[in-house]
């Protein structure tokens, strides 16, 4: 398996795959030239296109966005009866009869303006709940259709003027099909379509990195439902007549959804295969079985997803998603709450150097400006009040340590800060704006970048696309989100996968990395923005302690040559102890402590909270075994 | 600390080679053996493989060559369910593995959830009770709502209720703060001392997790590169400067 799929991903089985598509291509171009092809064959063609291009439609927001839409077909639906009723206005007395070719085309613009309309409400919602609330969508759209007899002709259903040729159209549905492909490929390729595989795979971490998630979601719901619509244009014209069970039927949106799954979830070519095979199969499965052809289709389907759950893609494109990963609904949403501490850490204390002075750093201390200051914050999560009235403050320039117990209210604190949680009360100002009610998209764009103590890396992404998609959002535009990429990004990221030793992996997926190395790839996705002010919650959990002294140095030349500052909760006393000017210290949701780290490490109540009766000399200046042990 | 008096190896590793894709190899021969009463620490750095050795153990991983050995028995590629029942080997994974929603109780019920001895289940969660007073004190409120450290205890007397004869433990220390990751080290030893647990740890914390264990290995790129008495690791140039973050020259 393995030598073919890195053969089929080789240039051989590139050429080969180019090779089949253009012989598919070039032979569906001449079959309606052969002579003995029946307009109902050239119609069976339209519909399979038809096929294809509602499953690519649907797999663009349930494949690459993780929205699994239970209701598709109402798109197509609402494009063949506006196409149906503009087309048959005169014939029903209600004026004059519009042209094919206006009428598809409003129906288009119709289906895409009512789905970003439905979208903007429903998309909201996540995993079965937004399912559900589509397959209602649909359902209440055909009752609509039939009850509102004077427009639609009620469960009578309209019939359309005759077609003008069936060829006419095969040609046109192909051209749109070919073209439907090639624009998702080249989606797929921006940083749009990396968004978007970036909101199925961790929405909170990529409106925290700053991608607007609400609006390119809704945008590719109103695209694929602008494109089925124009699809269901087509077909009601040349089917002449429509009613509202053979418009809005469920088998529409089940055979997009098998389609995907038979060739790929989440992948090009994975649809277009599919539901192409499907067909196929149906076709077969009907001429030899007849009345069991259904059965066996079930049967067929049924053990397809049992082994392969990728889909026939999947076996050569690791990209492939299996349906039980989009199924995992909303597991990535969860925030820790009031909890800190997940997954691993290196918690090396690192042996006491001498403290290094104090950094040369970009901006004098009087001339310092306030970053963040954040006033009396208070965040309960029930009866718990994790967070209670803490102030908190970063200058520029500055670096600042948080350091507490485990469940002490760091993490909730920068969850508050990157605006996940909403407060209870208090406010928080980033520069002169107030940011209390902002959205994170919005934080993050206005330079405030952070790392996760439960690590989100985009695990179906490459490393290289993490690094790349992490850029600063605010500055891209919309022509840089149509881009794949720019040179100062890619040598940005290629620069930064050095230094973290990342560079091999470039071109691996970041699921496939070590729990060290997620915790890296953080880091350098939060170096990518840009950024003035970075969160960093247990970077160094985790990760070789010698690597560590490295990131430290990094830091402290990004903060003297950038101006960058840094706000650090570690557990890592040794690093807050050589980098922070300032630790400000937790416990129980309130500030226990504020000062250097020397002030702060020998007060008697942090010793008390944190360190340990006997754990001071454990930390920072741990062991005390090696002579050099001893602090300056 | 001296090493415990070894008897026969508890834990066998010859020659292992397994990975995750086909063709490819994380651990790539890898001899390493535990004795009974030890402590003994993997360090190294990320993504060298470490945590590959615990899933080729536990079989998580496929083995592709070499062989596992449990108290001389052949174990390679042993059904992760048998690990524990079967071979007395349990593990305390990276990732938070508390289910947050149930109680202390429950969590440390699924550490023998496939005995089906009650009064056999309740006797080792008095055990474990008496080891963590912390846990017993709070066995109805949920795992979730406990602090990090005390999570981690919730796991390690989960993985004592079956009276393992050997415990794996990956990067025990992980997000703890000093105090509470002092406190999981002295838990070890004391454990260690007490029931004379054997255990297999991976840290990352490494000067820690060195001082707390007899013997440690070295694994870079897949193969294990040092190996010794945790005193000679500690002092050893080359791990210091490589895996201990310490930069002498620098200084």
């Amino acid at each position: 398996m393995t030598p073919l799929r890195q053969w089929l991903n080789g240039p051989g089985g590139r050429l080969i795959v180019r090779i089949a598509a253009a012989a598919a291509l070039v032979w569906l171009i001449v079959l309606p030239l052969a002579g003995g092809t029946s307009d109902s064959t050239l119609f069976t063609f339209t519909l399979m296109f038809t096929g294809v291009a509602v499953a690519i439609n649907w797999n663009l927001t349930g494949g690459f966005t993780g929205y699994v839409d239970f209701g598709h077909a109402v798109w197509f639906g609402i494009g063949a009866y506006t196409t149906a009723i503009l087309m048959s206005l005169q014939s029903n007395g209600l004026g004059i009869g519009w042209p094919p070719i206006p009428a598809i085309l409003l129906g288009m613009v119709v289906s895409g303006a009512l789905a970003a309309l439905i979208g903007r409400f429903t998309m909201h919602l996540k995993g079965p709940y937004f399912s559900i609330a589509m397959l209602g969508t649909f359902v209440a759209m055909r009752e609509i259709v039939r009850t509102w007899g004077g427009l639609t002709g009620g469960g009578v259903g309209l019939t359309l003027p005759p077609y003008l040729n069936r060829q006419l159209f095969y040609y046109l549905e192909l051209v749109l099909v070919v073209g439907l492909i090639g624009l998702t490929w080249w989606l797929r390729r921006t940083r749009f379509g990396a968004a978007l595989v970036a909101i199925r795979e961790d929405e909170l971490g990529a409106q925290m990195r700053g991608i607007a998630t609400t609006r390119l979601k809704v945008a590719v719901f109103s695209f694929a439902g602008a494109s089925t619509g124009l699809f269901g244009g087509l077909w009601a014209y040349q089917n002449t007549f429509v009613d509202p069970d053979i418009a809005f039927i469920e088998t529409r949106t089940i055979d997009a959804i098998m389609g995907t799954l038979l060739g790929g979830l989440g992948t090009v070519i994975g649809p277009i295969v599919g539901s192409v095979g499907l067909y196929w199969l149906r076709e077969v499965l009907w001429a030899n079985l007849l009345d069991y052809h259904l059965v066996a289709q079930g049967v067929l389907l049924i053990l397809i997803v049992l082994f392969l759950p990728k889909g026939i893609v999947g076996i050569f494109d690791a990209r492939a998603v299996s349906l039980r990963r989009l199924w995992r609904w909303g597991a990535a949403e969860s925030v820790p709450q009031a909890e800190e501490d997940v997954q691993m850490e290196g918690g090396q204390h690192g042996e006491a150097r001498p403290a290094e002075p104090a950094q040369a750093r970009a901006v004098p201390f009087d001339e310092r400006t306030r970053i963040v200051e954040a006033n009396s914050i208070v965040k309960r999560f029930g009866g718990l009040t994790a967070v209670d009235g803490v102030d908190i403050e970063v200058f520029s320039g500055e670096m600042v340590g948080l350091i507490g117990p485990n469940g002490s209210g760091k993490t909730t604190l920068f969850d508050c800060l990157s605006r996940v949680h909403s407060l209870n009360s208090g406010s928080i100002r980033l520069g002169t704006t107030d940011i209390t009610r902002l959205s994170p998209y919005q934080v993050a764009r206005m330079g405030m970048a952070r790392t996760f103590q439960v690590i989100r890396v985009y695990r179906d992404l490459t490393v290289r696309e993490n690094m790349e998609l992490s850029v600063q959002w605010g500055e891209i535009g919309v022509r840089g989100l149509f881009q794949r990429t720019d040179t100062a990004t890619r040598a940005k990221a290629e620069q930064l996968m050095d230094f973290l030793m990342l560079a091999p992996m470039g071109d691996e997926p970041a699921g496939t990395l070590s729990g060290g190395q997620r915790r890296l790839l953080e880091i350098g996705m939060a170096l990518m923005s840009n950024p003035t002010l970075v969160l960093l919650d247990e970077a160094t959990s985790g990760i070789n302690p010698t690597l560590v002294e490295d990131i430290k140095d990094r830091l402290v030349s990004i903060n003297a040559e950038q101006g960058v500052s840094f706000l650090m909760v570690e557990h890592n006393v040794q690093f807050v102890a050589d980098l922070c000017e300032r630790v400000v210290v937790l416990d129980s949701g309130r500030k226990l402590a504020e000062g250097t780290p020397r002030q702060v490490m020998e007060e008697p109540a942090v010793i008390e909270a944190y360190f340990g009766a006997h754990g001071r000399q454990d930390a920072p200046e741990n062991g005390g075994r090696a002579s050099e042990a001893e602090s300056p | 600390m001296s090493p415990a008096q070894p008897g026969g190896p508890l834990l066998e590793l010859r020659s292992v080679r397994a990975g995750y894709v086909a063709g490819h190899d994380i651990i790539r021969g890898i001899d390493l053996e535990v004795h009974r009463g030890e402590i003994v620490c993997v360090i190294g750095p990320n993504g060298a493989g470490k945590s590959t050795v615990f899933k080729a153990v536990y079989g998580l991983v496929p083995v592709r060559a070499g062989t596992v050995l449990c108290d001389g028995a052949d174990i390679t590629n042993i059904a992760p369910q048998d690990a524990l029942s079967t071979a007395g080997i349990a593990i305390v994974p990276q990732l938070r593995s508390t289910f947050a929603q149930m109680s202390v109780q429950e969590n440390l019920e699924l550490g023998m959830y496939q005995c089906r001895d009650k009064t056999r289940v309740r006797d080792r969660i008095d055990f474990v009770c008496d080891l963590f007073p912390k846990l017993a004190a709070r066995s109805r409120q949920a795992a979730g709502t406990l602090s990090g450290g005390e999570q981690r205890m919730i796991e390690i007397g989960r993985s004592l209720m079956w009276e393992p004869r050997l415990v794996l433990m990956d990067e025990p220390s992980a997000g703890l703060s000093p105090l509470v990751t002092a406190e999981v080290f002295e838990t070890i030893r004391q454990l260690n001392q007490e029931i004379s647990l054997t255990v297999l740890m991976i840290e990352q914390n490494a000067r820690q997790g060195l001082e707390a264990s007899n013997r440690g290995y070295v694994i870079e790129q897949g193969i294990a590169t040092y190996q010794g008495l945790s005193e000679d690791l500690l002092a050893d140039p080359d791990v210091r400067r490589a895996f201990l973050g310490v930069r002498g020259e620098v200084v």
